[in-house]
């Protein structure tokens, strides 16, 4: 945010303030071979499986060094050799790319899931429909995280929706379950768990991560739809201060923690910014692609042990590793 | 453009057409025939008559569009440049024209301008005929009834090849010169020149068939006012009778070709040497370059009077001058009207492509009796090329004050005997051709006659190919 | 070399390749069980099984989504939209996600969408439509449209094991009226545009079912030497083949049955201005389907499509010019 208000982010810029345990909690509970559908606001996702900060600050500042090399705004990207697929503005299409995704991995009989995350604004369009049908027809191995976090946009949920949309997932055949956003535990467990059922055959799950969006829709939105009170009420609940609470009372070192974090960040930060601009020669370059096409790849998870191959290696990974139990 | 001199000037009174000065030493001009009667209404640059002098023939255009109020010197008659020949009326405004009225807005505007003009017009033709995706039937109705339009192929093979787009006959839409057209123009190559002819008893049977109508000649040409005398025509036709033959005068033209003829004949101390050439490697390279074999006559002949500049040179009453630069004089026939020498200066500066489009150019003009007099003077030498009627040898007149002039007839399939490298004869089927070359023994002798011819024969003998 | 219709063609293709590639995986409506609307999957179903041969519930996007999702972890899915005009329902997934994530992400879809295209047998409004034009302005697609079952086999081919998002024109009015010799194996048709007649007064430009029309307008046109440009690669388009003809010809009529304004006959005209304006002898014309909607009743649908009647003439125009 500094370095948008500071003019060095060109476009617009997105983040998602106070959303952090919806991405970070369910991201955590994937395998390396699962695959990822993330959207503007969950960063942690695209953290959890490899993506550097450097690289993401590149990105967002559009340089050759960022995960689309600048050929898309800020938040549309996702490194494909860590199993991400990045997002289009047009929401919630990728909510279909995920069941895509999943209907391959239940052709060919394999234990995986893919996951993908939507907004409460984008269950109104008919891409959320098809996907959720398709999923609930085929029986599909897709967790679909509906992020309401209160509005969309400007638009609240009672412009939105004429029923509690968990319920919806009963209409296509399959469970629905509400799930504290703010707490990232909970969100582990909740996509665990679906995970699960769907590498046991018993198809896909909606999980609706309630939560809140304390910035605007974007930097440049501030917010003067929102009651002050509600606000107020969701500060409250803040993911981050409320891990810290946990760690703490095991013994974690918050405050060292937190410094080292912040050194690495900026560090990457700096990193980033002396990095170049793309060059414009390449503006052209890369609409098709030629030769044999090569599949999204494995990425981090550490839950589960499982290093991610250095960037531009070999995909493959058939064969994934079962997760270990959750250590609560 | 032109157009500033257009018919605008409304209300000035009468504008006077006057006997012109061709050439710097020309004191006088004949009229020698009248284009138009009073009361025509003519268009800027329509000839109005024509004029002969002692330096060429050529026509007088009107200096302003309107109508003719008088003509005031009959034919045949020689007046001193200067003198009014004719008067014509303004006061009329917009001229129609003569040429057919087009269908389009721009008709109008196309009257005011030179009709030789090819300046592209505004584009609202263009519209009109690419409008939508319709046949291209509505763009060749109106389009250059009088003017022609060229497409780009069409402009880019004539720019490749040097061709006059205006001696093609169009077979398309409205007259529409086509790719094929040009391309069939091209295949005939030099077959369709006129041919150049200097005097002899053979009379051609039809004569400058490329030579365009001339621009705004009005089809019914009036008959002029004086009596007894016959319509010189300027692009005569295949029938026109021969002056002689129906008693009167030879043309002032002709009389003054038979006068040089006479003085040269009385002046040099002729003689004519020839020399046989086998062509075969000329003709492979004319065939590749798409020129006349003229054009490479022309080049070795160049060559042969660098090394032989005694052939270069003039020579008057006592004073003989030998000259480096090569200005090559090509004899032209003018058909009935007889014969010109144009002159290329600076001849040995071109190559065979550039002296092949020289060459072409200067006989278009000359049969459209465009030429200035500074295009016929200073000639260092001359070659006449009549060959096209398959005569093979001539005795040429030296064009004075040159000291040479080379007789290229026709090139005819011969068998000839080769020897190869053992020494070995065998009997070929060559291309051949014998060249004439009348010389004056007051300059030279035989044996640099000879030498001249053999330097002229190892230059298109050695000809490159590929 | 066996003969068989442009349909056969095209099922004989995809036969062939889901019988290669176990990567291959056949996505459609009606096209399991059924064997498709046109039948061109018949029997499919029993020799590969449903999960291949995949009967998809009644979502043109949620066809493309999904299929941009198996491509993306390894499948090569050729979708079938019933009707090309049903592509207007799947148009978000196919240019924004598809056709751009190549250039965005670095991430490459090898995805086939078969577009059964075309009219002349009152399918009217919605089932007649000719859309390519559309696909051809999203960078990021390719689009091929077959004119004979050759092609029509080799094309496909050439579309599945392309890398990258492909719209496959086939023209469903020339499923069963055009036959030929189609050769055994899979042959690759590369993307370049074929003569399908030589010539050197005039070239007619054209592709899928327009290639006959044009043929059958020109066979015999007063001793006319005219040639027949069939482009069957619309992107990447062969302005090299384009180029040659005009330069040989200098002539050029353009056949699209697709609607007039910005149809890819417009495409093809404004490469010829800008690249060959010194070629040209005449302008250069386009024969078209006005700017309406394919009508339903035959009368009116026969006088928008360009007939043969209407190629010969501008043909002839054009020869006179």
């Amino acid at each position: 945010m500094t370095l948008y208000r500071q003019g060095k982010v060109p476009g617009s810029f997105y983040d998602g303030y106070g959303q952090e345990a919806v991405s970070a909690g369910a991201a955590l509970a994937m395998a390396p071979e699962d695959r990822l559908c993330i959207l503007h606001r969950d960063l942690a996702a695209h953290i959890i499986r490899g993506v550097t900060p450097a690289r993401m600050f590149a990105q967002y500042l559009g340089r050759a060094a960022g995960v689309t090399g600048g050929r898309d705004g800020n938040v549309h990207f996702g490194d494909y050799r860590l199993g991400c697929v990045g997002m289009v503005s047009m929401l919630p299409d990728m909510m279909l790319v995920a069941t895509g995704m999943a209907m391959a991995f239940k052709i060919r009989g394999e234990r995986r899931c893919a996951l993908t995350w939507f907004g409460d604004g984008s269950t109104s369009r008919g891409d959320f429909h098809e996907a959720m049908n398709w999923a609930g027809v085929q029986k599909l191995p897709v967790v679909f995280v509906l992020e309401n976090n209160q509005y969309a946009y400007s638009t609240p949920l009672d412009k939105q929706f004429a029923v509690n949309p968990v319920e919806r997932a009963a209409a296509y055949g399959f469970i629905g379950v509400t799930v504290d956003g703010n707490d990232a535990e909970a969100m582990f467990e909740a996509t665990r768990a679906a995970r699960a059922r769907a590498l046991d055959g018993e198809g896909p799950t909606l999980i609706q991560a309630e939560t809140m969006r304390m910035h605007g829709h974007a930097a440049h939105d501030d917010m003067k739809y929102v009651p002050k009170e509600q606000v107020e009420e969701w500060r409250k609940r803040d993911p981050i201060e409320r891990q810290e609470m946990r760690l703490r009372s095991v013994g974690v070192d918050i405050e060292e923690l937190r410094a080292s974090v912040r050194a690495e960040i900026d560090a990457a930060a700096e990193e980033a910014l002396a990095s170049p601009m793309p060059d414009p020669s390449t503006a052209t370059e890369g609409v098709f692609h030629e030769g044999e096409a090569e599949p999204l790849g494995n990425g981090l998870a550490r839950w589960s042990g499982f290093a991610a191959p250095e960037p531009g290696g070999e995909a493959a990974a058939e064969a994934g590793a079962v997760p270990s139990e959750v250590v609560s | 453009m032109s157009s500033s001199r257009a018919e605008t000037s409304a209300g000035a009174g009468l504008v006077d057409v006057t006997m012109p000065q061709m050439g710097v030493s020309v004191a006088e001009g004949t009229v020698v025939g009248w284009r138009v009667e009073v009361g025509d209404r003519i268009e800027v640059d329509q000839t109005i008559c024509e004029i002969s002098t002692d330096k060429i023939d050529t026509e007088v255009p009107a200096p302003i569009g309107g109508v003719v109020a008088e003509i005031l010197v009959p034919l045949d008659t020689t007046v001193s440049v200067g003198t009014v020949l004719a008067r014509i009326g303004s006061g009329s405004g917009a001229a129609a024209g003569a040429g057919p009225e087009a269908p389009r807005a721009e008709a109008a505007a196309k009257n005011t301008q030179p009709p030789y003009d090819d300046a592209p017009e505004s584009g609202s033709r263009r519209d009109g005929r690419n409008g939508s995706a319709a046949s291209p039937a509505s763009a060749g109705a109106g389009a250059g009834a009088d003017r022609r339009r060229y497409s780009p192929v069409v402009q880019r093979i004539a720019g490749e090849h040097g061709i006059d787009l205006s001696q093609i006959e169009g077979t398309g839409r409205g007259g529409r010169v086509r790719k094929q057209d040009v391309l069939a123009y091209l295949e005939e190559g030099a077959a369709e020149e006129a041919p150049l002819h200097i005097e002899s008893p053979y009379r051609p049977e039809s004569v400058a068939p490329a030579a365009p109508p001339l621009p705004a000649t009005a089809p019914d040409s009036p008959t002029p006012t004086v009596p007894g005398t016959p319509p010189v025509r300027v692009a005569p036709p295949p029938e026109a009778p021969v002056p002689a033959a129906e008693g009167g005068q030879l043309s002032r033209m002709r009389r003054q070709i038979g006068e040089h003829m006479k003085r040269s004949l009385d002046t040099a101390a002729h003689c004519t040497t020839w020399i046989e050439v086998d062509m075969s490697r000329v003709e492979a390279a004319r065939t590749r370059l798409r020129v006349t074999a003229l054009a490479f006559m022309a080049r070795a002949v160049i060559d042969a009077l660098r090394e032989h500049p005694a052939l270069n040179a003039w020579l008057e009453g006592e004073r003989y001058t030998q000259h480096t630069d090569v200005n090559l004089g090509i004899a032209v026939s003018l058909g009935e009207d007889g014969l010109i020498v144009p002159v290329i200066p600076r001849a040995h500066e071109l190559s065979v492509e550039g002296l092949a489009a020289r060459i072409k150019d200067l006989a278009r003009r000359a049969r459209a009796r465009e030429l200035t007099p500074d295009d016929v003077r200073g000639g260092t030498f001359t070659i006449t090329n009549p060959g096209q009627y398959g005569s093979i040898m001539a005795t040429p007149i030296i064009n004075l004050p040159q000291v040479g002039i080379l007789d290229f007839e026709a090139v005819v399939k011969r068998a000839v005997v080769i020897t190869d490298g053992a020494g070995n004869d065998s009997i070929a089927i060559r291309p051949m051709t014998i060249l004439g070359l009348s010389w004056d023994h007051r300059a030279l002798d035989g044996a640099l006659a000879a030498q001249f011819l053999a330097t002229v024969k190892r230059h298109l003998e050695g000809v490159t190919i590929s | 070399m066996p003969t068989m219709t442009y349909l056969q063609a095209i099922s004989a293709a995809l036969r062939d390749e889901l019988r290669a590639d176990d990567r291959v995986l056949v996505m459609g409506e009606d096209i399991g069980v059924f064997g498709g609307a046109f039948k061109v999957t018949d029997g499919f179903i029993d020799e590969f099984g449903p999960d291949r041969v995949m009967d998809t519930p009644l979502a043109e996007s949620g066809i493309i989504g999904t299929a941009i999702g198996a491509a993306v972890v390894g499948m090569r899915p050729v979708c079938e939209m019933q009707f090309a005009d049903f592509i207007s329902c799947g148009f978000d997934q196919l240019v924004n996600v598809a056709a751009k994530m190549h250039y965005r992400q670095g991430l490459a879809v090898p995805l086939v969408v078969r577009l059964p295209s075309g009219g002349g047998f009152s399918g009217g409004p919605f089932h007649s439509q000719n859309p390519e034009a559309w696909f051809m302005h999203a960078p990021g697609i390719k689009v091929v449209a077959p004119s004979t079952a050759a092609d029509a086999k080799g094309l496909l081919h050439a579309a599945i094991r392309d890398p990258n998002p492909v719209c496959y024109m086939e023209h469903k009015h020339l499923y069963r009226r055009v036959k030929g010799e189609v050769p055994e194996g899979i042959e690759e048709t590369p993307m370049t545009a074929r003569v399908a007649r030589p010539g050197n007064d005039l070239v007619v430009i054209a592709y899928g079912a327009m290639v006959h029309t044009a043929l059958e307008a020109t066979e015999d046109l007063d001793g006319a030497s005219v040639e027949v440009l069939d482009l069957r690669s619309l992107v990447p388009l062969d302005t090299g083949a384009i180029l040659d003809s005009v330069a040989r010809c200098s002539k050029v009529v353009i056949v699209d049955e697709a609607n007039t304004t910005c149809a890819a006959g417009a495409q093809v005209a404004a490469h010829i201005a800008e690249h060959a304006f010194e070629d040209l002898d005449g302008p250069v014309v386009r024969v078209s389907t006005p700017d309406v909607p394919i009508p339903f009743s035959p009368p009116l649908e026969q006088a928008v499509l360009p007939s043969v009647e209407r190629v010969r003439e501008a043909c002839r125009e054009l020869l006179a010019y």
